[in-house]
C-alpha cells in the first residue's frame, strides 16, 4: 500500500513536472532584427518581425540619422554615427517610418 | 577577328582621350572632396542663422551636420593614405563659386534670401553629383578612396531631391 501511493506520488510528480517543462518548452522565440543605416538608406528597407521581436538599428553612416514612425508609435530621435537604438515590437501591423533628418528616407516595419 | 581588334582599340583610344581630359589624381580628388563639402557647410551656417522660413533654416543646419560628418571621414582617410590634397582647377572653381554664392546671399534678406539659397543649393548639388559621376570616381586610383566617394555619393542624392522639396514648397506658399 505505502509503495503503491509513493509510485502514485512519483508518477503525478513527473507528470506535473512534465506538463510544467511542456508550458515552458515551447516560449515565443524572441529574435532581433537589424536595420542598418548606411548610403542615406534604411536597409532593408522593409523588416518583417513578430510581436515581442526586437529591432536594432545601427547608424554605419557619415552622419546622424533617426527611425521615427508617427503609425508605429516609436522614435528614436537622433542616432548618431556608430551609435544604435533597439525597439520592441508589439503590436501587429505595417509601420512606414522615416528619418526625421532626411524625408528621402523610407523604411517600413512589417509586424505580423 | 581584325574588324573587331581595331574597333576595340579604337574604343580604347576614345576613352583613353576622354579620361585624359579629365585626369585628376587622387590629392587632386580629396581637394575636390574637401573643397566641396566645406563650400557647402559654409552657405549652410549662413542659411540656419538668417532664413526665414524654418524649413530652409532646418535644411541649412542639416547641410552642416551632414557636410561636417563627410568631410570627417575624407580628411581622416587622407591622412590615414598620406595624401595631401592638392589644388586644382576644379577645387578653385568650386572655392570661387562659393564665395560668389555667400556674397550674394549676405546681401539678400527674408524670402529672397531663402529662394536664392535653396535654388543654389538644387545646383550645387547636381553639380557636385555630376563631377562625382563623371569624374571623381571613374579617376579615384586608391580603393578606399573610391569606396568613400561610392558611399558618400547618397547622401548627395538626397539632399537633391530634399532642396527640391523645399523649393517647391517655398514656391507654394508665395
Ligand atoms: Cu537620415
Amino acid at each position: 500500500m505505502r509503495v503503491r501511493r509513493v509510485i502514485v506520488g512519483i508518477v503525478l510528480a513527473v507528470l506535473t513536472l512534465s506538463v510544467g517543462q511542456d508550458a515552458g518548452a515551447t516560449p515565443p522565440k524572441r529574435r532581433t532584427h537589424t536595420v542598418v543605416m548606411e548610403g542615406t538608406r534604411f536597409q532593408p528597407e522593409t523588416i518583417s518581425a513578430k510581436p515581442g521581436d526586437t529591432i536594432v538599428w545601427v547608424n554605419k553612416d557619415l552622419f546622424p540619422h533617426s527611425a521615427t514612425s508617427a503609425a508605429g508609435k516609436f522614435d528614436s530621435s537622433v542616432i548618431a554615427v556608430g551609435a544604435s537604438w533597439k525597439f520592441t515590437a508589439k503590436t501587429k501591423g505595417d509601420f512606414d517610418y522615416t528619418c526625421i533628418f532626411h524625408p528621402t528616407m523610407k523604411g517600413r516595419l512589417r509586424v505580423q | 577577328m581584325k574588324r573587331c581588334a581595331i574597333l576595340v582599340a579604337g574604343t580604347l583610344l576614345v576613352s583613353a582621350g576622354i579620361a585624359s581630359a579629365q585626369n585628376v589624381n587622387d590629392a587632386q580628388i580629396a581637394s575636390i572632396v574637401v573643397t566641396a563639402n566645406q563650400v557647402d557647410i559654409d552657405a549652410g551656417k549662413l542659411a540656419s542663422s538668417k532664413a526665414a522660413n524654418p524649413e530652409v533654416k532646418k535644411f541649412g543646419q542639416l547641410m552642416v551636420t551632414d557636410h561636417t560628418g563627410v568631410n570627417k571621414s575624407a580628411t581622416d582617410l587622407v591622412k590615414k593614405l598620406k595624401v595631401t590634397p592638392e589644388d586644382n582647377a576644379t577645387s578653385k572653381s568650386i572655392k570661387s563659386g562659393g564665395d560668389e554664392n555667400l556674397a550674394k546671399l549676405k546681401k539678400l534678406r527674408g524670402a529672397e534670401f531663402d529662394k536664392a539659397y535653396v535654388d543654389h543649393e538644387v545646383e550645387y548639388h547636381q553639380q557636385v553629383l555630376d563631377a562625382m559621376d563623371k569624374t571623381l570616381i571613374p579617376s579615384a586610383q586608391n580603393a578606399e578612396l573610391k569606396a568613400l566617394l561610392v558611399k558618400v555619393r547618397p547622401a548627395f542624392v538626397a539632399h537633391l531631391e530634399h532642396a527640391k522639396q523645399v523649393q517647391s514648397s517655398l514656391g507654394k506658399s508665395k
